[in-house]
């Protein structure tokens, strides 16, 4: 389970089965691995603006893509 | 002290119903007694909106109409996996009528070309590209027409079993690569790594991890059932398609919305834009639905910005019914082997999962929770594997996951029962430790009279008859973003308010029956103002989660503000106002029979013009299973199936579904069978009808609307009766549950064992058409 801010793109939203964090204060917590839709708001879908996957373990400082959440 | 001892009822009337005292949040309101004792929850409340619903007064996001508003549509690629070289937008300008044209554009740093083209990579048929924004939807759609995309196409893949294939088309750039892209890490089963378009395994949630030992469990067994297990993809077909109207003004963006989720579209679009969250206005006055997959501004949402940006007038960008096909999410697929051993005392010594499914160019197929949580077993383990394809993305869909891994489990678990020679309903009363489920199974099998179920086949002549049972289970989670704010007005109105939507499930209503309950007025006296992000922060209608997150800082708000309230009576009385009460529109005082007003003279005693008083959601009365809002016990569902299947036309029938369900205190007994019969609903389409069907030469869905992609219509809806099951757990003031994805679940699962009841042969995949039921019958 991450939760550690700034460490994930402000950019991207754990679409969890359960419902619950979209809106929260942690958009990207994963609960289930298994059931998360993983998505990108600045490319609007499961595709980063680099053409790569978008997911919680992908979606870090050092990709070309990547906006911290303190800009 | 910041607590109090409290006395709450605990348990299910009729079969074990006590008392628990519990350290309760000194603030929180007395505890209610049991829905009997109470005068408008638990009853058939009818919705405050019904007839502002049938007589079309009420306005959905799709019938708005803003002063100089424009229309939008969308530019979607028809190729489903390549790179764009140009677009020419030229002749679609000059159309008349035409004021915008977005194109989506990767972003160029600062005298860098980027190495990603000047567009995104096109990795699905129906991908947003663009949009366009004009005076009327005919003319965005001749606008689209005119448009011309280049594209280098690439190999590409669709199915799922092909994409798992070495020598697959890699939908993404590189190939996946386990560690580095999210699952757990280890090796796969077959000892490789999970690579090119195949992510995982994931083995863990926050449910725990594998347990045990499963070649332990499985020699301590003395029978074994090995199965795999097929469900379809499954797309969303809410009544109201996705869609939003954007007014970007100056000094404020507002979005009307069809979304399950005004605050997440809000800090969505706030993200995007730059903007402070206060800056966003989202509003969903009336919504048409929505299971899953709108809890977004989704892609276009900021299209419709864009285009608003542009031509700094509103714009309204609604989909169409073959963009929620392709484009707005879906139900994964799955692929389920199963694999699951039992002592000859029916004791269940290991359960062995292993998953593949597709969302499409996303994440999160995976089905495994059902089998790790519903029936104790000392030894567990799940692999769930994600299978890219150039196919539209997955999204949540009503339970996700949990009703594919429903279908699997409880079908196995009746392949256990039959052949350790025990009826299966009789089985889950060995192996499933709820104590709700085990008060369902009695009265649903009761009101369904199952021991009229015979032997598998048994029935004579080409119609057969058959019953069959399945079970659920959903996590009771409380989003603790959940506030309301409750007004007292001078000259006796009350008005809530919270940025809570309701999506049709009846919220609207639930929270004036709270507040009217706690302040002794009737419903109708309660005005519900909700879906506006400028309210407090309510949750988000999904998970199942909205009814025991945003009823108790509703009835909490009403509390205080009925407190302050009587204070102003006692004052007046010269009493004191813990002998004050409230009740059919009166306040009393209950040492002094002469004493009472009615409420409205009572607001009239008010210095200010209002009481206003706002409430967040608390902890649950003793903690979360999880810091965030996990709550404890699980909301149980058993639902009996009962079909007739002729078998020479090979023709499904359900003729009666019983659904026994509990969601802690039920609110309003109309509504939840109003919920229940639509998850019902979708369960027998899910079972029989719906089914995405892709043509894997072109990567386009074949059937992409509301003709040949098969829902149920009336004829084919079967009988169905609820039973709701009260059950008391005493963790919160109004110690209630949502029910939208328990509804749903079993199902499935409940019709395709009454299937196998029906004509001795069991369908492991699903939709159960005739050509299954004559292939499985050998007559074809």
């Amino acid at each position: 389970m991450e939760s550690k801010k700034n460490a994930i793109c402000k950019f991207l939203r754990a679409r969890n089965p359960y419902g619950m964090m979209e809106g929260g204060e942690q958009p990207w917590l994963l609960l289930d691995d298994a059931n998360t839709i993983c998505w990108c708001i600045n490319s609007a879908g499961g595709v980063g603006p680099d053409n790569g996957l978008v997911s919680t373990s992908g979606c870090r400082e050092g990709r070309s893509c990547f906006v911290s959440d303190e800009l | 002290m910041d607590t109090r001892k409290e006395k709450l009822p605990y348990g299910i009337p009729g079969h074990n119903l006590s008392e628990i005292e519990r350290d309760i949040p000194v603030n929180e309101p007395p505890a209610w007694p049991v829905n009997k004792d109470l005068n408008l929850i638990g009853k058939r409340v009818k919705r405050i909106d019904a007839l502002d619903k049938v007589t079309g007064k009420a306005k959905y996001t799709s019938d708005l109409k803003l002063p100089g508003m424009l229309y939008a549509k969308m530019l979607r690629s028809t190729v489903p996996h390549a790179v764009i070289s140009s677009i020419d937008i030229s002749k679609a300008k000059q159309l008349k009528g035409v004021h915008a044209i977005h194109l989506i554009q990767n972003e160029e740093k600062d005298g860098e070309e980027n190495e990603n083209g000047k567009y995104p990579m096109v990795k699905y048929v129906g991908q947003p590209i663009g949009g366009i924004a004009a005076e009327s939807l005919a003319i965005a759609k001749d606008a689209l027409a005119l448009i011309t995309v280049k594209y280098e196409e690439k190999p590409f893949v669709i199915d799922l079993g092909s994409a798992m294939l070495k020598d697959a088309p890699i939908v993404f750039k590189q190939p996946i690569k386990q560690q580095e892209d999210g699952g757990d890490v280890g090796e796969t089963h077959d000892g490789s790594k999970g690579e090119g378009n195949v992510r995982g395994p994931s083995t863990s949630s926050f449910f725990g991890g594998p347990r045990g030992d499963l070649e332990v469990g499985f020699q301590d067994a003395d029978v074994i059932v090995e199965n795999t297990y097929r469900t379809q993809v499954h797309t969303h077909m809410p009544l109201e398609t996705h869609g939003v109207v954007v007014d970007w003004r100056p000094d404020m963006m507002t979005v009307y919305a069809s979304t399950q989720n005004t605050a997440a579209v809000r800090n969505e679009m706030a993200s995007i834009f730059g903007l402070p969250k206060s800056k966003v206005r989202v509003i969903c006055e009336f919504m048409g639905g929505g299971f899953g997959a709108k809890h977004s501004a989704g892609s276009f949402g900021p299209m419709a910005a864009n285009l608003a940006k542009k031509t700094g007038r509103p714009v309204w960008l609604m989909l169409d019914r073959q963009e929620e096909h392709i484009a707005e999410g879906n139900r994964p697929n799955s692929v389920q082997f199963l694999k699951i051993g039992a002592k000859k005392d029916g004791t269940l010594t290991a359960i062995q999962q292993r998953s593949h499914g597709t969302a499409g160019v996303g994440l999160g197929a995976g089905v495994g929770r059902i089998a790790q949580i519903l029936y104790a077993c000392p030894n567990f383990a799940t692999e769930q594997y994600d299978v890219l394809t150039n196919a539209g993305p997955g999204a949540a869909w009503r339970a996700p996951g949990n009703v594919q891994g429903a279908f699997g489990l409880e079908q196995a678990i009746d392949e256990l029962a039959e052949k350790l020679d025990v009826d299966p309903l009789a089985y889950r009363d060995i192996i499933d430790k709820s104590e709700v489920r085990k008060v369902e199974r009695e009265r649903g099998a009761k009101l369904f009279d199952w021991s009229r179920r015979k032997a598998p086949g048994s029935g004579e002549g080409v119609i057969k008859k058959g019953l069959g049972v399945g079970q659920s289970t959903w996590p009771r989670f409380v989003t603790l973003d959940s506030s309301v704010e409750v007004k007292v007005h001078r000259g006796g109105g009350v008005e809530i308010r919270s940025s809570v939507q309701d999506i049709g499930t009846g919220t609207k209503t639930v929270l004036a029956q709270v507040v009217a309950e706690e302040l002794g007025l009737e419903v109708e006296q309660v005005t519900v103002n909700i879906g506006d992000t400028f309210f407090p922060v309510g949750p988000g209608s999904g998970g199942s989660v909205v009814t025991g997150s945003i009823t108790p800082p509703a009835r909490n708000a009403a509390f205080e503000a009925k407190k302050e309230l009587l204070k102003l009576v006692a004052k007046k009385w010269e009493t004191d106002s813990s002998n004050l009460s409230m009740k059919n529109g009166e306040v009393f005082n209950d040492k002094d029979a002469s004493q009472k007003m009615s409420f409205k003279e009572a607001t009239g005693l008010m210095r200010t013009s209002q009481i206003s008083k706002v409430e967040s959601r608390s902890d649950d009365y003793g903690g979360f299973q999880q810091p965030w809002g996990l709550a404890y016990g699980d909301l149980g569902s058993v639902q009996f199936a009962e079909v007739s299947v002729n078998t020479d036309t090979g023709f499904v029938k359900v003729d009666r579904i019983v659904a026994a369900h509990s969601c802690g205190r039920p609110l309003n007994i109309g509504q939840l069978e109003s919920q229940i019969n639509g998850g019902v609903i979708q369960g027998v389409s899910y079972a029989l009808y719906e089914n995405r069907v892709m043509d894997n030469s072109t990567g386009h869905m074949m059937n992409a609307n509301v003709d040949q992609y098969k829902t149920p219509f009336s004829m084919e809806i079967p009988q169905i009766d609820t039973l709701i099951v009260e059950e008391y757990n005493a963790r919160s003031s109004t110690d209630a549950y949502g029910i939208g994805e328990p509804a749903n679940i079993a199902t499935a699962a409940a019709i395709a064992n009454a299937v196998y009841n029906a004509i001795g042969v069991r369908i492991y995949e699903i939709p159960i058409t005739p050509a299954s039921i004559l292939t499985a019958l050998n007559k074809v």
